[in-house]
């Protein structure tokens, strides 16, 4: 267990203890598989967020799955990211090959919609060609405050993070929790990622629900007292909250009992020319997020 | 209305067939010799034993209530009554009027030291029009190890030509290639609707209550329908009506008892069966308090009841319940079938038997999340069925055996219901809409002997299936997106979908001893499993055919040889078949499948196919006995949205399936069995590239089911001692088993991780969840 239960559908923390359940009865061995490299697609992935700061998009080239090292960056693409009249150009990072970033005092809008332009010559054949896609910046959760406290729970030791706060007032809402100790993120992988959707929550004012399991055997997620934790609460489009859960089932991988087919996640970059049918992977999105405090005292 | 002309135009076909029977009766002056078959020891009566006049082919069988009737012209005969492990039994007949003969038979004494282990009449493998069908008896599954000292039917049925387990240790079966839900289990005619416990470990069939498991994994009688693949007609034993006696057994897990007996008089008896796992109690020794709060446990009875009012009419009551529990502290869950089966058996006359069944077939499951008081929730579904059945055989002649009746079933479904749980809960309730429909059928068919070597069976099923409105908004799909809604009154049946089914075979018996056969047999299903993983959970509902969903179909051709040699102590068959699925269900990519009230939108339909070569050489008389069993097949699949909308390969694709399974009786005392196992790989998705997304590496997969896990074999192994002298009435034993005996890491799964230390590094892990599993089970008999 790593960190948290909280999902979106009310029976997929049991499933998730079933297959735990199976999975702990089961024995592992590592074992070598000789699977040909898939072909080549082009990754981009990148937000824009609420926050003032250097935002940025990443442009790699997928790798075969056994590849070792990281994957390639892509130099030498335009990239912009425009709102109605609001356009901001990247530039490539100088110390990272394929990284674009903002100028540090940029910010996204709660209510806009932006869009993602990257011109390059992925297929290296002297003409440039377009990608773009789309995001609407829905507005985001008010944090009021968090309490920490620990728990008794899943046969072991456990931080609970409450979150005290109000959800936007809109039809549908979809957001991801992160948790900083110290300032330093503590779910900052996609596998501890935690997203849900208010689909089935009665009430817009939420009064300390649970949001994080630290599982105070794993260093990683271990508190102490006086430690300084933060809550992070993004709104999120459905279509990144899908795209983040479908990305952490494929990295979860699937079981015959509780899992479907294993199968690509779906991106929402597309070639501006519809001829053109280079693979394309990955994700444009932008978010708002607040955020709260509180320092932990162990009772 | 179109179902109303369907429904005539079933009738004049169903006249015209009884016009044309009736008229081969006309033609001369017959009686009839009518009864039953049942053992001398117990009274059971015994299914498919067989009614042979001496020095002819003239003969009949009995059916699945040990029923036969057979009519001949004035005369004397010599009759024998044979069923293998049974002696002969030989009676001179004067025949001038229509005869009741019941004949109760003895074990063979010869071979009472011996295993016996296939019921039926010497030659039906080779005689009989039915083929792609396996029958086993008690006494075969009762020989094979078992996993955990739990002998189980699934796993031998696993065993046959054709049938392959879903995953390693998993209680689901594919037919032919079919999936899983796709195969109707009957348990005293009433569905079965998940035939698992423990997850799939071990089935709900309790050995010391079965009669009799028949597998048809194609040709299916006309008599049934609603699944594509095959059926396995289960049928519980009826109970001793000779005396009071009991069978038991302890194992490592679990335990069981039977107890049965006459009721007041031999003309009615009882067997009420029990078992239920104990490996929960042992965590009550756990020092960790939430160990011993946590429970993990199955139980299952079965009881039944008959009595025979008088030579023409009897009636059965039976029951099934089961249920699984896993608790913990913060989760839980329960799961189970229940069924019942009210039948009355009334015989209109020696050439015409009849059997009235109302049955019942429920199965839900609840699951409990309780982290904290605001995230405290569940979740139940429910399906309730209650169907009615009116089966006729009428025996015109020597040569014709006509089968016709109706069928019909209410289902009521309750997808799911559930959410947040008490005062501080944040998460809202969720009801999603109750599913309501009638499936019902009309049927006939005809066994018809055509001179001494050919045989034929003919029949037709017309079927039809219609939602019932639960008062809610019906939704129509286009295109697999809404394209608008419509109300309809509460009750009312708005959506109806109907097929033939015409069901045909054929022996021509080149000798007592070979035979080649050949069979015809279209199926449709109207409820399916929302289901998209490979072996299936008990979490998974049923859901209905409908205005959006069209009735799977599928066509299948076989042919066959069939022989058997050494005075029918061998019996080797040889099958081709040819199936092909239209509208077969599937679902697209990452699909939502558990409280999801669109579930329609997250199906994909396609089509599909499967082919193969099946051999079987068995030995089923003498100290040792068991099979041999090879099967060639390919099934393959394409479906809307899925692979590119390219063919792939089926997920119970296997191209080479071996069993060998062998039983050897050493002395009185001792016995050994064994069997061995040996499949292609399950066709996986692997991931053959990847990107970066939030420090993780996501994967791009390969072609739906490109690639293969490695091959799976597995040997297991048992040994049973008698620890009782012969001749007494209490018998005890103790049975060994190794399951899995070289300890063989067949993969359940394989997973891909990324290294802790060096986070660019993937690899694959192998899964596996048994090696060798010793075991040891006391059984007693008293």
């Amino acid at each position: 267990m790593k960190s948290i239960i909280y999902k979106r559908k009310i029976n997929l923390g049991l499933t998730a203890l079933l297959s735990l359940l199976l999975l702990n009865i089961a024995c592992t061995d590592r074992i070598y598989l000789e699977t040909e490299a898939a072909a080549e697609r082009l990754v981009i992935y990148g937000y824009i967020t609420t926050d003032t700061m250097q935002h940025s998009i990443r442009i790699t080239r997928s790798t075969g799955y056994f590849a070792t090292a990281k994957p390639a960056g892509i130099s030498g693409a335009l990239v912009t990211i425009s709102s109605g009249d609001t356009l901001f150009h990247l530039k490539e990072s100088a110390t990272e090959a394929g990284l674009y970033l903002t100028d540090p005092d940029v910010y996204g809008v709660e209510g806009k919609t932006y869009q993602l332009l990257v011109s390059l010559d992925y297929d290296e054949d002297g003409v440039l060609e377009e990608y773009t896609a789309t995001s609407f910046l829905p507005p985001a959760p008010q944090v009021d405050s968090i309490q920490v406290q620990a728990v008794d729970l899943f046969f072991g030791d456990y931080v609970e993070v409450l979150f005290y706060g109000t959800l936007p007032d809109i039809e549908e809402n979809y957001f991801k929790f992160h948790v900083f100790r110290n300032q330093v993120a503590l779910n900052d992988s996609l596998i501890d990622f935690s997203m849900i959707d208010d689909e089935y929550i009665e009430n817009k004012i939420l009064e300390g629900v649970s949001c994080f399991y630290l599982d105070q055997e794993e260093d990683k997620f271990l508190i102490e007292d006086g430690d300084l934790i933060t809550l992070r609460v993004d709104g999120i489009t459905k279509e990144y909250s899908e795209f983040l859960m479908n990305a952490q089932t494929e990295v979860y991988g699937s079981n015959p009992l509780f899992s479907g087919p294993p199968a690509n996640v779906e991106t929402n970059i597309r070639a501006v020319d519809p001829a053109n049918k280079n693979l394309l992977v990955g994700f444009f999105s932008a978010f708002s997020g607040t955020s709260a405090s509180t320092i932990y005292r162990e009772e | 209305m179109e179902v109303i002309v369907k429904k005539k135009q079933f009738l004049i076909y169903l006249f015209g067939l009884l016009l044309f029977t009736s008229h081969l009766t006309a033609q001369e002056k017959r009686y009839t010799i009518s009864g039953t078959i049942s053992d001398a020891n117990d009274g059971e009566d015994l299914i498919g034993a067989g009614v042979l006049v001496k020095g002819t082919r003239i003969g009949a069988v009995t059916n699945a209530y040990g029923f036969y009737s057979l009519s001949l012209p004035a005369g004397e005969y010599t009759l024998v009554v044979s069923y293998v492990g049974y002696d002969n039994q030989e009676i001179d007949v004067r025949l001038s009027e229509d005869n009741r003969l019941n004949f109760r038979i003895h074990t063979n004494s010869k071979q009472l030291q011996e295993v016996v282990i296939t019921a039926e009449a010497a030659n039906s493998h080779v005689a009989k029009t039915e083929m792609s069908t396996e029958r086993l008896s008690v006494k075969e599954i009762k020989a094979m190890p078992a996993l955990l000292g739990e002998v189980d039917v699934i796993k031998v049925v696993q065993l046959l030509p054709g049938v392959q387990a879903t995953s390693e240790g998993s209680s689901g079966f594919s037919v032919r290639g079919g999936s899983p839900d796709q195969n109707l289990i009957l348990l005293d005619e009433a569905t079965v609707y998940s035939a698992s416990h423990l997850m799939g470990f071990f089935s709900v069939f309790n050995n010391d209550a079965i009669k009799d498991v028949t597998l048809y994994k194609g040709d299916i009688p006309a008599s049934f329908g609603g699944r594509l693949s095959s059926l396995m007609d289960i049928r519980s034993r009826d109970g001793n009506n000779q005396r009071f006696s009991g069978t038991g057994g302890i194992g490592l897990i679990a335990s069981r008892l039977t107890l049965e007996g006459p009721l007041g008089s031999e003309r009615s008896s009882f067997i009420v069966s029990g078992r239920r796992t104990y490996a929960d109690l042992f965590l009550k020794l756990s020092n960790d308090k939430d160990m011993r709060e946590t429970s993990l446990y199955f139980y299952d009875m079965n009881a039944k009841v008959n009595y025979k009012i008088d030579d023409n009419n009897r009636i059965y009551i039976a029951g099934y319940f089961g249920k699984d529990n896993f608790s913990t502290k913060f989760a839980g869950m329960n799961f189970g079938n229940k069924t019942a089966t009210i039948r009355w058996n009334h015989i209109f006359s020696p050439k015409l038997f009849s059997n009235f069944t109302v049955l019942g077939s429920f199965y839900d499951y609840y699951m409990r999340f309780d982290p904290n008081s605001q995230l405290k929730q569940d979740w139940q579904s429910k399906m309730d069925d209650y169907g009615i059945k009116a089966d006729f055989s009428w025996h015109p002649n020597t040569w014709n055996n006509l089968k016709f009746g109706y069928q019909m079933t209410y289902h009521n479904f309750m997808p799911g219901d559930g959410g947040g749980m008490g005062e501080d809960a944040i998460v809202s309730r969720i009801r999603l809409p109750r599913e309501y429909a009638m499936e019902s059928a009309l049927y006939v068919s005809n066994d018809m002997s055509l001179g001494d070597n050919l045989k034929l069976k003919y029949g037709i099923r017309f079927s039809w299936f219609q939602n019932i409105s639960n008062g809610e908004e019906v939704k129509f799909l286009e295109g697999y997106e809404m394209s608008h809604t419509k109300e309809y009154k509460k009750g009312k049946f708005y959506n109806t979908q109907h097929q033939f089914e015409p069901r045909v075979g054929l022996v021509y018996l080149l000798s007592d001893q070979h035979s080649v056969k050949g069979s015809y047999s279209r199926t449709a299903q109207y409820i399916q499993l929302a289901s998209n993983s490979s072996a299936g959970s008990p979490l998974d509902v049923w859901f209905q055919a409908s205005q959006n969903v069209k009735p799977q179909l599928s066509d299948q051709f076989a042919v066959g040889y069939f022989r058997n040699l050494m005075q029918n102590e061998y019996e080797f068959s040889a099958e081709v078949y040819y199936k092909k699925m239209k509208d077969v269900v599937d679902f697209k990519d990452h699909a939502e499948l558990i409280a999801n009230k669109d579930l329609e939108q997250e199906l994909r339909f396609g089509k599909g196919y499967s082919y193969g070569l099946e051999l079987m050489l068995r030995k089923n008389t003498g100290p040792f006995t068991g099979w041999v069993s090879y099967a060639l097949s390919k099934s393959r699949r394409r479906i809307d949205d899925i692979n590119e909308d390219e063919w792939y390969r089926s997920p119970y694709d296997k191209p080479h399936n071996l069993s060998i399974v062998g039983s050897y009786q050493l002395n009185e005392k001792w016995s050994v069995s064994g069997n061995w196992v040996y499949a292609s790989g399950s066709p996986v998705t692997y991931p053959t590239g990847r990107y970066l997304v939030e420090n993780n590496y996501v994967p791009i997969y390969s072609g739906r089911n490109e690639f293969r896990y490695p091959a799976y074999h597995r040997l297991d192994l048992s040994a049973t001692c008698q620890l009782s002298k012969p001749g007494k009435r209490f018998k005890h034993e103790l049975s060994f088993s190794l399951y899995n005996a070289y300890g063989r890491k067949n993969p359940w799964t394989i997973i891909f991780r990324q290294e802790d230390e060096q986070p660019d590094v993937s690899y694959a892990e192998r899964v596996y969840l048994f090696t060798f599993i010793p075991s040891v089970t006391w059984n007693f008999t008293f």
